[in-house]
């Protein structure tokens, strides 16, 4: 009894003291804002939020988003705003691509281009203003694309030789040399006003898209509010709010309730949040491995790099058609993607200019041993690799060891390729050291664009030698050809047409059926955990680079409440 | 006195030209290439393209060439234009410092008081249970690394109790001029917190043994034996001698707070230098980098500059003439 008494005072300051942390601990909350009561589990709004609509409201007007960071180059082209499909919520630009990857009119009506390829003519939209309400015209579009071409830095304009505004609302582009590839800037880059631009326009970035920056809190959140001056369709959302947050602190905010939408890496996928979804959206983020075309010996540059080119093995034919056929592209993505993943035959699956005959089974592993054995390679001393005249099927692939997911499918490829004979070395080293042994040994190499013109810098023997295109040295004068015929095609269904033959014509190309010099292995799925009642739309295939990959048709979305 | 600071301002000017030869040294011999950094592993970027990024960052140049046009600009009070960003460095380390010293300075006043109160508390009361408590915790927190306790705080105050917000310096979707105070202060509690608490264990433990010293001493066993309570002891004895090395200690503690604020900032995407440090070295940002690392480190000299003074001021020992 007495004990008890004694300890009395103790307990009771205790209890005091959590009471009184307590107390201070809501207090601060309390104080925030009105919305910070207890959320209710209906409702997922963010507890940060004080101009949230109360229940009543009957739409939701305000999105927040957390979909990656965005440190340098904020709405200036120049510092490369549109480089990674940045500019659709900002700025409009020539043309756009829809869900199903067709390039549409934008700001110009229609476009035409000459039988020679060379003169490309936009007659533009006259209805089309900036938020600041002045309108978009043709000195606007040529002083923008002159800028940048001047610059240089951020877009290669180089084979640009003159933009002209014929009339207030006509603009004529003459090229140097015929590059069908060029409509795909022509949706990239986003119209800048000429009498506003300046060094300083990152701070009062006036464009003519569906929404205006009102504020830009460097390293933290980009607030964007409805532009009345818009010309497209209206979107549901007047307000978003882009929360600049690293993947950590998106999921936290996320588990938080304080997101809409974010965006997550496989690891994260399996997350479970009350009241998200996870969204998985195709990119044509796409990695494989680059083979060395031909025999050891030769020379050649990287980067204007002395460095040695060829290698024996991976210049048989025999083995890279059986590594396309015997590797089980379904593993890969398993071990490296967590199976977020789809399985990749070329630079540009299922893309308006993807041949699908290049569509292999591959996982085959008899088929593979089948290929080695007609090629010549048979293991004759046992030890489980092939050979052909005493050469050993065995060959070193370099990856970028800073990246997790280059890491994983190298080893994984290496594993599965024991299984038919081919012995590959998976060696991680930095990109700078890859740049100079990546001509003699095989890389796991990256790509996929909006846009057909990496078929032509990864396969044209005219490209060997400058920076780092065309690695595997690549030479095929029937590929050439096509790739050229593609180039200069004055309509993009043509183009397309030769895209398609470059890859498979029937008796050669570069794609899974003819001579593989890239393995392609792996397309990278675009991961978000999104509020349940968000509807975000059809998404085209996404491209490399996922933070605004998600914005091609902000108008679209809808909230259901 | 006056020589005292002489030599250390030509020390500090000598150490600052020693450090930007250093750091140009490393970024040099670094296998990283700018241009790769900057254009990535999977660019489309144009042989022509890549030649004009070269020129733009100047590293044509021998390394010699590109450190005195810098060093030359430097002294005409021009840190340069970031390579990234695009925009003056100067401009950029101004909006972000205000975020990272308010940081600072909240944490280093915080661990400072409480560390010494702690150390205090503990020292006097040698040996028993309230002593234990406080090296359990000490010990425990100087070998907790930061980010972890960061990650700790923020599952448990902003994710499962959501009292505090998951990161940002200001609530979302709310124009700069309606983020009420109370907004800004909850945003900065958590990392502020984070910061504070590492600093408290080890000017606590130092202070701890500094004070069990004078306890020691006979001056104290003689004023213990006149009858002064423990209360005077602290007061006429203990907290003039205890307090000195507590605030050199603390000075010089400034460097490690830099160091944890780059981390603490990471995890709670507070926009502050430490972010921007780490993205300017990552990118092969040679001037911000140059700019941060110099005003990180004038920060850190000055740190130890005051303790300096500090010390010959309260000591007159110290103040000598050599």
């Amino acid at each position: 009894m007495d004990k008890t008494k004694k300890y009395m005072p103790w307990k009771r300051a205790m209890s005091l003291c959590m009471v009184m942390i307590a107390s201070v601990g809501f207090a601060v909350a309390g104080c925030s804002s009105s919305s910070a009561q207890t959320p209710s589990p209906s409702s997922a709004q963010p507890l940060d939020e004080p101009n949230t609509p109360s229940q009543a409201a009957p739409k939701k007007e305000e999105l927040i988003l957390a979909v990656g960071k965005t440190d340098t180059g904020v709405f200036d082209p120049k510092k490369g705003w549109g480089t990674h499909a940045q500019i659709r919520l900002t700025h409009s630009s020539l043309l756009r691509i829809d869900s199903d990857m067709n390039f549409v009119p934008d700001l110009a009506k229609s476009y035409e281009v000459s039988e020679d390829a060379l003169t490309w003519t936009f007659p533009l939209r006259d209805d089309v203003k900036f938020s600041d309400g002045n309108p978009v015209t043709a000195e606007d579009v040529k002083f923008t694309y002159e800028m940048l071409k001047e610059d240089g830095v951020k877009f290669d304009l180089s084979f640009m030789q003159s933009i002209d505004a014929k009339d207030k609302s006509t603009i004529v582009i003459t090229l140097k040399e015929p590059r069908s590839t060029f409509v795909s800037q022509l949706t990239e880059i986003g119209i800048v006003p000429k009498d506003l631009y300046d060094d300083n326009y990152s701070n009062n970035p006036v464009g003519s898209g569906p929404y205006k920056v009102i504020q830009y809190n460097d390293g933290q959140q980009i607030i964007m509010e409805y532009n009345e001056y818009w010309y497209g369709t209206v979107p549901q959302f007047k307000r978003l709010t882009l929360l600049l947050l690293a993947e950590d602190a998106a999921l936290a905010a996320a588990k938080a309730g304080e997101a809409d939408i974010v965006y997550v890496p496989p690891t994260f996928a399996d997350q479970n949040i009350e009241g998200m979804t996870l969204l998985n959206f195709e990119s044509i983020d796409s990695r494989g491995i680059s083979m060395p075309t031909q025999r050891s010996g030769g020379k050649g540059k990287i980067n204007e790099n002395d460095v040695n080119v060829g290698n024996d093995v991976t210049s048989d034919l025999a083995i890279r058609k059986a590594l396309s056929a015997g590797l089980s592209r379904d593993s890969i993505i398993d071990i490296a993607l967590d199976g977020y993943g789809q399985k990749a035959f070329s630079l540009c699956d299922y893309l308006p200019w993807f041949n699908t005959e290049t569509v292999i089974q591959d996982g085959n592993i008899e088929e593979a041993k089948r290929i080695l054995a007609e090629g010549g390679w048979v293991d004759t001393d046992n030890d489980g690799v092939v050979e052909k005249d005493g050469l050993k099927a065995e060959f070193n692939l370099l990856f970028s060891s800073s990246d997790q997911l280059r890491s994983d499918m190298s080893l994984a490829a290496a594993d599965l390729a024991q299984a038919f004979g081919i012995k590959i070395n998976a060696i991680g080293m930095t990109w700078d050291e890859i740049y100079v042994k990546g001509k003699e040994n095989a890389v796991m190499w990256g790509g996929g664009r909006h846009h057909p013109h990496q078929l032509y810098t990864m396969y044209h023997s005219s490209v060997i030698n400058r920076g780092y295109e065309n690695l595997t040295h690549y030479t095929n004068p029937i590929v050439d050809e096509y790739l050229d015929k593609a180039m200069q095609a004055p309509t993009q269904d043509e183009a397309n047409k030769y895209w398609k033959l470059a890859q498979w014509d029937g008796q050669t190309g570069f794609g899974t059926l003819g001579d593989i010099p890239i393995i392609w292995l792996a397309r990278v799925d675009h991961l978000y955990l999104a509020n349940e009642k968000l509807d975000v739309g059809k998404q085209p295939i996404h491209s490399h680079g996922h933070e605004w990959a998600l914005f091609g048709n902000i108008t679209e979305w809808t909230w259901a409440d | 006195m006056a020589k005292t600071i002489l030599i250390r301002i030509v020390r500090m000017v000598t150490l600052i030209i020693g450090l930007s030869i250093l750091t140009f040294w490393l970024i040099h011999i670094s296998p990283m290439d700018p241009v790769n950094a900057y254009v990535g592993g999977d660019s489309s970027a144009s042989p022509e393209q890549i030649e004009k990024i070269r020129e733009y960052w100047g590293i044509d140049k021998s390394p010699a060439e590109q450190y005195f046009s810098w060093a030359r600009s430097l002294l005409q009070g021009n840190f340069g234009i970031s390579k990234l960003y695009r925009s003056p460095v100067i401009s950029i380390i101004k909006s972000r410092a205000m975020t990272s010293f308010a940081l600072m300075g909240t944490a280093w006043v915080l661990s400072g008081s409480l560390g010494y109160l702690l150390g205090v508390v503990s020292a006097m009361n040698r040996g028993k249970p309230l002593d234990k408590v406080i090296k359990w915790y000490s010990y425990t927190l100087v070998s907790t690394p930061i980010f972890w306790l960061g990650l700790i705080l923020l599952i448990v105050f902003a994710v499962w109790l959501r009292w505090f917000p998951v990161g940002l310096a200001a609530p979302a979707g709310v124009l700069d001029s309606e983020v009420l105070f109370i907004d800004r202060v909850r945003h900065f509690v958590l990392p502020a917190l984070t910061l504070s608490i590492l600093g408290v264990a080890n000017i606590a433990m130092h202070t701890r043994e500094k004070m069990i010293d004078i306890l020691n001493t006979e001056y104290v066993l003689f004023a213990k034996a006149r009858g002064e309570s423990k209360w005077q002891i602290f007061i006429n004895h203990g907290f003039r001698n205890s307090i000195i090395p507590a605030i050199s200690l603390q000075f010089a503690y400034f460097g490690e707070l830099f160091g944890g604020s780059v981390l603490a900032e990471q995890v709670f995407a507070y926009p502050g230098l430490g972010s921007t440090l780490t993205t300017a070295g990552l990118k092969g940002d040679i001037p911000l980098l140059m700019g941060i690392i110099l005003i990180s480190s004038l920060f850190v000299f000055m740190g130890n500059f005051i303790a300096d003074i500090l010390n010959m001021v309260v000591d007159p020992r110290i103040k000598g003439d050599g």
